[in-house]
């Protein structure tokens, strides 16, 4: 005959496996890399498949539009900070970008579309294809385009690092300008392609080294293609947040190991000396 | 004194003194936003669907417009006190606490929030005095208890009343069936303890006439529900059913894939959620008709489960609970604290108290500075933070479900299991 109070302690054993089974898949979730673009709250957005990681704004930083990363490593893949597009540092006929325009954002097309309201009419898209990161500006009229791409910091543009020349420090105009940065000990390259030739490009340094490209342009149409020379195509398993499972499965073996020992010791029988 | 006298007004003295100072901004302006357009006569529930359909037009994104999605008996319930202070205040009551920056004038703002805050106050105090009748610790108890009185009097929510329409309609329901099924569809104003109304039918089933009386006590507190499906169902639908669709969200084991993924990943894990959370529901459910558990046990787990295994677990709902389950000995008291704490690194309790810091520009100011220091020292980590306290809720809510439903002598491990061959000749003996 079974033993009926043993057959539901059993089952009660295992529901409790399941239970913390469940709650540590679900903490495995980061690891999930859903490709092409979501979004978390109106105005933030995010883009991302086996190399790129697009950040479109977020809930502290509302300026970053976007920022560009690459997820570099294996098998866990870390977010390698590459360019920023700023609208708090770009301006349209003398108005800035975040200050002096509404904006309003819209997953379309296989991108994101940002509409400015204002005069004059702007719209920003951005997607991504397997050679880049394309940004472009377009206007119902001819406009004065100021671009600040920004990192911290680019180890040279144009193949110069611009040690000891006198500000400001120009750039010949042209439609392909390369960089090259340094992250984690690994020297990445990277050409920005425009769809037009700009009036001028000027690059800016701090202290430390060169953080800003300008880009000057005129006109009512221009695209920017950001591409990587070495990014890797490798599959993407995680790009961070290991501390979620980390946590979940810390929960999951003391809550087993509590039920466990309240089974086996609060229970225990008297013993005698023998 | 009485001591449930003095516990009711010790309740209802901190809370007075609490509730003009602080507010859920969002909640209570939702509150606000509701009351304003049916005192106007405009339908609530089109204004909500309306501004979804908008809100994900203008982004592409599965959004939902976070207003008023609860039964119209609520407005029922608030309107009259924001008619009262509209009547203080004739000609400057243009508050907006939904707004970016929320528009706050005073002294109308304190008036306000004081009036909005009365029935929930009033249901509070109501479960202080039917505690202490019965349990005079327990009364105080609640009274005092710090995650009750931050939801009642500080947020603003009116979980409480839920919590009260439920406490009451426990305590109906042997002797007064119709009054029972009264209370019962008035704690609907929240949709969420829908998951009891299997529990309460079946339990009335015991005859037809209680049953009967069950459910006219039920219809009759639904009839603004009726009546809401009659003139407009659509718009009344698409913002109910909001509360069912909802992304994975708030203090619970899905809290992870809300912090890390984006709307589109969450509308998809929600529908795994959802499945996980009615298949629990069902299923104990069942163990509880089945087992013919205590009523009162039975509510309380089963509304536990709700909050363990549901989409969505947002703060308040624990208060929803709590009268009941400090009624039930099956209960684990310590789970309020995790609530209480989640707060801290979800909205942050300064965030309470706006009021207070929107009084002039240096205070302001002071709001930012803080604000800033909070997020720039707790922000990186407060997602792992909350995550933390979400699966410690987890684990003891689950672990108080589960031990309930354990043997009340406990089976010995299999290594002590006493055998028919192990059993003395004299012990079987005495067995026959």
């Amino acid at each position: 005959m079974p033993n009926k109070p043993l057959a539901r302690r059993e089952m009660k054993t295992l529901v409790d496996v399941l239970f913390v089974v469940l709650v540590i898949s679900l903490s495995l979730t980061p690891f999930i890399c859903r490709r092409g673009w979501d979004g978390q709250a109106p105005g933030t957005f995010v883009y991302q498949d086996e190399t790129y990681y697009v950040k479109y704004s977020d809930d502290t930083i509302r300026t970053d539009k976007p920022h560009i990363f690459i997820l570099e490593g294996w098998p866990i893949k870390s977010l390698v900070d590459v360019v920023e597009l700023s609208d708090h540092q770009s301006f349209v006929n003398g108005l800035n970008l975040y200050e002096d325009f509404e904006s309003h954002e819209r997953l379309m097309d296989n991108g994101l579309t940002v509409f400015y309201s204002g005069s004059p009419q702007l719209m920003k898209s951005i997607t991504v294809t397997d050679e880049g990161v394309i940004v472009r500006y377009e206007s119902d009229q001819p406009i004065e385009l100021r671009l600040t791409l920004w990192r911290w910091y680019f180890s040279s543009v144009e193949g110069n690092d611009y040690r000891g020349m006198p500000l400001p420090l120009k750039v010949e105009p042209k439609e392909t300008l390369s960089f090259e940065f340094k992250d984690r000990g690994q020297i990445y390259g990277g050409v920005l392609r425009l769809s037009d030739k700009p009036l001028n490009i000027e690059v800016c340094r701090d202290l430390n080294g060169l953080n800003k490209i300008i880009i000057h342009y005129v006109g009512s149409n221009l695209s920017i293609k950001m591409s990587l020379d070495n990014a890797s195509q490798s599959l993407k398993i995680a790009n961070k947040n290991l501390p979620y499972p980390l946590i979940s499965v810390f929960f999951g073996l003391v809550y087993l190991w509590v039920r466990r020992y309240a089974f086996l010791v609060k229970i225990r029988p008297n013993r005698t000396s023998h | 004194m009485r001591s449930w006298l003095k516990y009711v007004l010790i309740g209802l003295v901190i809370r007075l003194i609490l509730a003009p100072f602080f507010m859920h901004a969002w909640d209570i302006g939702t509150i606000l936003e509701a009351s304003r357009q049916f005192l106007n006569g405009e339908d609530v529930y089109k204004y909500v669907a309306e501004r979804t359909s908008m809100l994900r037009q203008s982004t592409g994104l599965p959004f939902y417009y976070h207003g008023f999605a609860y039964l119209p008996q609520t407005l029922l319930i608030f309107a009259p006190f924001y008619r009262l202070y509209t009547l203080m205040f004739p000609v400057e009551n243009i508050l907006d606490l939904r707004a970016v920056e929320p528009v706050i004038l005073y002294p109308h703002i304190y008036a306000f929030l004081l009036l909005i805050k009365i029935p929930i106050i009033l249901a509070d105090v109501a479960v202080i005095y039917l505690l202490s009748k019965r349990e005079p610790r327990i009364g105080l108890f609640y009274a005092l208890n710090p995650y009750v009185l931050f939801i009642t009097a500080m947020w603003g929510n009116f979980d409480p009343l839920v919590g009260l329409f439920l406490l009451a309609s426990y305590l109906c329901f042997s002797e007064r069936r119709i009054l029972s099924g009264f209370l019962y569809g008035l704690s609907l104003i929240k949709i969420y303890s829908i998951v009891l109304l299997p529990l309460f039918i079946a339990r009335s089933l015991s005859g037809w006439r209680e049953f009967t009386k069950f459910v006219l006590g039920l219809f009759v507190a639904s009839l603004p529900v009726i009546s809401c499906l009659f003139v407009a169902p659509n718009s009344f639908l698409d913002a109910i059913l909001f509360q069912g669709a909802r992304p994975v969200n708030g203090m619970n084991m899905y809290y992870v894939v809300s912090s890390v993924q984006g709307m589109f990943f969450q509308t998809a894990v929600t529908k795994v959620a959802t499945l996980i959370f009615a298949v629990a529901l069902l299923s104990l459910t069942y163990v509880v008709l089945r087992g013919r558990k205590p009523m009162l046990n039975s509510v309380v787990m089963i509304m536990l489960t709700w909050m363990l295994f549901a989409p969505v677990t947002n703060e308040q709902y624990l208060a929803s609970l709590m009268p009941l389950a400090l009624l039930s000995q099956r209960f684990d008291r310590k789970l309020w604290i995790f609530p209480l704490l989640f707060t801290a690194f979800h909205a942050t309790y300064i965030y309470f108290a706006i009021p207070i810091f929107w009084t002039d520009a240096a205070l302001r100011n002071l709001y930012m500075v803080v604000h800033g220091a909070w997020v720039e020292t707790v922000g990186t980590y407060s997602g792992y933070i909350r995550y933390f306290i979400s699966l410690s809720f987890a684990f003891l809510a689950f672990r108080n479900v589960h031990n309930h439903f354990q043997p009340q002598i406990p089976a010995l491990n299999k290594h002590f299991q006493v055998t028919k061959t192990a059993v003395s000749p004299v012990k079987a003996r005495h067995n026959r």
